[in-house]
């Protein structure tokens, strides 16, 4: 009750000054009161309501660049999540095994470190509950009428694929290849940059890399004339763009790249997967090598460059994922800039509502208020007003975030008119947000604490004047 | 009796047959095999009515090792080199040497229509064919043998090629190269030769990539010098970075 009583006294000497030097005794005899958290607290939010647009305004600030901040962040979580499922259900799969030297120059695709004998190991999987697709990766060119591009080759068991990969569900025309044919599957973006549809002839050019007895690389021309089977639209911009699936059966002899059943590369995937989730970095790893000890991992010592090696998605797109996340950064830093303008802003209006409120603080300095006990006064009160502007922006943002979760926002028709619909992300279409609750609570933290902290250095000069000089000022 | 006859004559045509057409690749590889060449060069690429006209100097020792450096305007600085079978180049653009390796040889070397795979060819045509005369016509108004050419291994760049041989002098006016599975690929013709060292040399070219529409590449060699000496240190990686 008491404290109700100085928070009225001060307001009426606030009004009229004449009254000072009563209420500085009534202010006195309640000095134990003044230490009191609460009653700064209180005191911080009846300046609040006196000064009711400052406050709005401020609030305001606060509570927009929380909301961005929010929503942005979200935002690219949501991108950068959708984009690593993407990356695992049509490119990697769980785990991948590799032999360990093409796995040291993977991205040179080299074709001549190519193993072969994988029977037992696709067996053995299978076993232990899981599903594997051999593959082999190669570059080259398709020739249509119209002219010719540089593509990624992709040969594969069209079965086995399907049960690792979910491709062949988004195949807008056509279908997927089959083992005899010669025939391939396009990305519906290369398809169309080539002028090919369903049912056109492609000539595919490229060099056959191999080792000859003495171990040095030859190089060999071929092409591969190919009917076009399919044609793949699916939410991995990659896959859309200048890849084609072949069947792997076709590539073996010279009518295709000489394999004689090598293979480059085992994508594998649990046979229960759950293709909303995203798989854990190592926990498959250590089960399949439980139970096929003769594959290596990447953390095993005295790996031999012949020995086949388990490698997670995540480490076989290692590149990828830190090219994203420096995107993701990059992005992140422009919410930080927004968050860095409302600070400002908010510095900015505590420094002219501390510099119109200096008579004030000279007052309260004549009833006795310690310096300190000013400072607080004002930490509280912006405080308070960053509290209020991020649990509101909080809310705000909430609210978007559950239309941007269930409903999101489809970028198709943005990202093709602007030509960007391998943005670096593998994701296109519609662009969901996910939760991310530590930031929700860190940013509220944030913009209370940074609010706070603002007050100080526009009181603290104020606090330099002198009281008498401070309550004369007008 | 008569069929074992006809049988056995059959055989022997066809080994002499097949000895000649391996005796004419060997005289294909002695008119342009030699121990070191040193010559000024221009590469014309003609490609969709544009012209370009590239200059350059090259030493070469045998097959195995070659340094060009590119002389004209826009290309000047840029340096190629070979050594045991690998190609490096050097860019002013690139400040390095990068070495060019897998799926790049296939790329055009500065847009022309030769490819980096064909500058990395090592071995003379009597090493990696086998060689059969397919017919004896009139080409160009030459008289001339049809060789078709198969790989003696699966390890040969172009597994299949095609030779229009010149009898008199044995120089294969026109050559098809085939890819594995017997698409054309490339088609070569010898424009013009020269008497040089007792040998009938190729000195202008013209190489067309069959997959590239409207494009043909002439390929010019002046002041050749062959057999002379070249300090080991061309050949170097050292060099290519001055």
């Amino acid at each position: 009750m008491l404290k109700f009583q100085i928070v009225y006294l001060v307001s009426k000497i606030l009004k009229s000054s004449d009254r000072g030097s009563l209420v500085f005794k009534e202010v006195r005899s309640n000095m134990k009161l003044k230490s009191s958290n609460m009653f700064f607290l209180k005191m911080a939010f009846a300046n609040l309501k006196r000064h009711r647009l400052k406050s709005f305004f401020t609030i305001l600030a606060i509570t927009i660049s929380v909301t961005v901040f929010i929503f942005i962040d979200a935002f690219l979580y949501g991108i950068d999540i959708d984009s690593r499922r993407n990356l695992v259900n049509f490119e990697t799969g769980e785990v991948k095994i590799y032999k360990k030297r093409y796995f040291d120059i993977k991205d040179e695709l080299p074709m001549y470190e190519a193993f072969t004998n994988y029977e037992d190991i696709l067996k053995s999987l299978d076993k232990i509950g899981y599903d594997a697709a051999p593959r082999i990766k190669f570059a080259g060119s398709l020739l249509s009428k119209d002219g010719e591009l540089p593509f990624l080759f992709v040969g594969i068991e069209p079965e086995m694929e399907k049960k690792v990969f979910i491709t062949h569900n988004f195949i807008e025309n056509g279908k997927f290849p089959e083992k005899n044919q010669f025939e391939i599957l396009l990305g519906i973006r290369g398809a169309k940059d080539l002028g090919v549809d369903i049912g056109d002839t492609v000539r595919l050019t490229t060099v056959i890399d191999r080792k000859d007895e003495n171990g040095n690389i030859k190089h060999i021309h071929q092409l591969i004339e190919l009917r076009v089977c399919g044609l793949i639209n699916c939410p991995n911009p990659y896959l859309n763009g200048k890849i084609g699936y072949i069947s792997l059966d076709i590539l073996q002899d010279e009518k295709g790249l000489l394999l004689e059943g090598g293979i480059t590369e085992i994508c594998i995937r649990k046979k229960n997967k759950n293709i909303s989730g995203l798989p854990h970095r190592n926990e498959s790893i250590s089960v399949i090598k439980k139970h096929i000890p003769q594959l290596k991992t990447l953390n095993d010592k005295n790996i031999n460059d012949e020995d086949l090696i388990l490698v997670s998605w995540y480490d076989d797109a290692l590149d990828f994922i830190s090219i994203s996340a420096t995107k993701t950064g990059t992005s992140k830093l422009v919410s930080i800039f927004l968050i860095f303008l409302s600070i400002i802003g908010i510095a900015n209006t505590m420094l002219m509502a501390v510099f119109e409120r200096t008579k004030e603080i000279g007052m309260l300095r004549a009833l006795g208020m310690k310096d300190n006990e000013v400072k607080k006064l004002f930490v509280y009160e912006a405080g308070l007003i960053g509290l209020i502007g991020s649990t509101i922006g909080v809310i705000i943002g909430i609210l978007i975030n559950i239309y941007m979760t269930n409903v999101g926002i489809d970028m198709t028709e943005i990202l093709t008119n602007m030509n960007m619909e391998n943005f670096g992300y593998r994701v296109i279409g519609v662009f969901k947000s996910s939760w991310n609750i530590p930031v929700m609570i860190i940013s509220m933290i944030f913009a209370t604490l940074i609010a706070a902290i603002m007050a100080l250095p526009p009181v603290k000069r104020a606090l330099k004047t002198s009281v008498t000089d401070a309550m004369r000022f007008e | 009796m008569k069929k074992r006859f006809i049988f056995l004559f059959l055989i022997v045509n066809l080994l002499i047959f097949s000895q000649d057409a391996n005796t004419i690749l060997k005289n294909i590889d002695n008119n342009q095999v030699y121990d070191s060449i040193k010559y000024e060069g221009e590469m014309i690429i003609y490609i969709s009515g544009k012209k370009y006209v590239k200059t350059f100097k090259t030493l070469a020792r045998g097959n195995k090792e070659f340094f060009t450096e590119f002389t004209n305007q826009d290309d000047l600085g840029t340096k190629y080199l070979k050594i045991e079978g690998t190609l490096y180049v050097y860019s002013e653009d690139l400040e390095d040497v990068m070495q060019i390796t897998g799926h790049m040889l296939k790329e055009s070397v500065m847009g022309s229509d030769l490819s980096y795979e064909d500058m990395t060819e090592n071995n003379t045509l009597s090493a990696q064919y086998n060689a059969k005369i397919v017919e004896e016509i009139t080409y160009d108004g030459k008289n001339v043998w049809v060789l078709e050419l198969t790989a003696k291994t699966k390890n040969v760049s172009y597994p299949k090629r095609k030779l229009w041989v010149e009898k008199d002098i044995y120089l294969p006016l026109k050559e098809e190269l085939y890819s594995l599975s017997g698409a054309a690929l490339k088609e070569n013709k010898i424009i013009k030769y020269e008497k040089i060292k007792g040998k009938n040399f190729p000195v202008q070219i013209e190489t067309r990539d069959l997959l590239r529409k409207n494009s043909k590449t002439e390929f010019i060699m002046k002041n050749i010098d062959l057999d002379v000496k070249i300090p080991d240190s061309v050949f170097s990686l050292k060099n290519l970075k001055k």
